[in-house]
């Protein structure tokens, strides 16, 4: 048994793998300028080290893998801008509108039968993506990262210059408001 | 005794970190006695779960680049 190695054929990247690492961007960094610029400097990068290409994992794998760290990259440069950032106050008020002083909930809330057979409609991603969409990039951003690639805690408070409490409590805003846009959207007001 | 608020918080940071022993059964006794809290806890289960499928969604498996796009990147990698 013998193992063909595929030789690297960047000539071909464009055809082969462009459209997987622009969806692969697109979805993380949310901008299409941004993410087509992404691709760019990911396949360039490429065939400036494809001489290193060991050829332990896929073609599109190690681009990838390339691609990933262009986009935490992105992401430091951006949050370095100060432009990605809100006012964190805005989120504390928000909290404090869910619960009482006690820290009782202020609202009920609802009960989600058998939620799953929501995934069998197209609707409901259509919903979904919007209410993603619809977050501040500041929420948005870490948020993708960790659940999409289960990016850390730490990874995330350096790629958005920030504290490993201040990412929880990004992440914990972005899954309450995802939470009330879909209550609200999708399944029926509480 | 946890208060929801402080469950809450609690919950999303279990789905980024793991929980000390002691947070671990505060959180179990609180949910035990809280209907609120434990809905929540499902909600955001179902939430972790639709985002590890959303990128087999049809609609973001459809997304290409734009012809112009492919050009564009062509060009850039040509004469390399």
């Amino acid at each position: 048994m013998g193992i063909r190695l595929v030789k690297p054929d960047p000539a071909n990247w464009v055809d082969t793998h462009g459209d997987v690492l622009f969806r692969y961007a697109v979805v993380r960094v949310k901008d299409s300028a941004a993410a087509e610029d992404l691709v760019q400097e990911t396949l360039l990068a490429g065939i400036g080290s494809v001489q290193a290409f060991e050829q332990t994992s896929s073609e599109r794998t190690w681009l990838l893998g390339i691609l990933r760290h262009k986009i935490m990259d992105h992401f430091r440069t951006v949050t370095r801008d100060r432009r990605l950032w809100v006012d964190r106050s805005v989120f504390e008020e928000e909290t404090a509108a869910e619960f009482d002083s006690q820290g009782h909930w202020s609202a009920t809330i609802g009960s989600w039968q058998s939620p799953e057979r929501s995934f069998e409609d197209g609707e409901f991603w259509d919903i979904f993506a919007d209410c993603v969409g619809q977050l501040p990039e500041a929420l948005r951003a870490p948020f993708a990262l960790r659940e999409l690639d289960g990016v850390d805690t730490e990874e995330l408070a350096v790629a958005f210059g920030t504290t490993r409490n201040n990412i929880w409590v990004m992440l914990s805003r972005a899954r309450q408001r995802l939470r009330h846009c879909l209550q609200a959207r999708w399944f029926g007001e509480e | 005794m946890l208060s929801c608020k402080q469950t809450a918080e609690l919950l999303s940071e279990s789905c980024d970190r793991r929980l000390s022993a002691r947070e671990r059964m505060r959180l179990r006794m609180h949910l035990f006695a809280c209907r609120r809290c434990s809905r929540y806890a499902a909600q955001l289960r179902f939430i972790q779960l639709a985002c590890s499928k959303v990128e087999k969604q049809s609609a973001v498996a459809a997304i290409k680049l734009t012809e112009t796009a492919r050009e564009r990147l062509r060009r850039a990698l040509e004469g390399l």
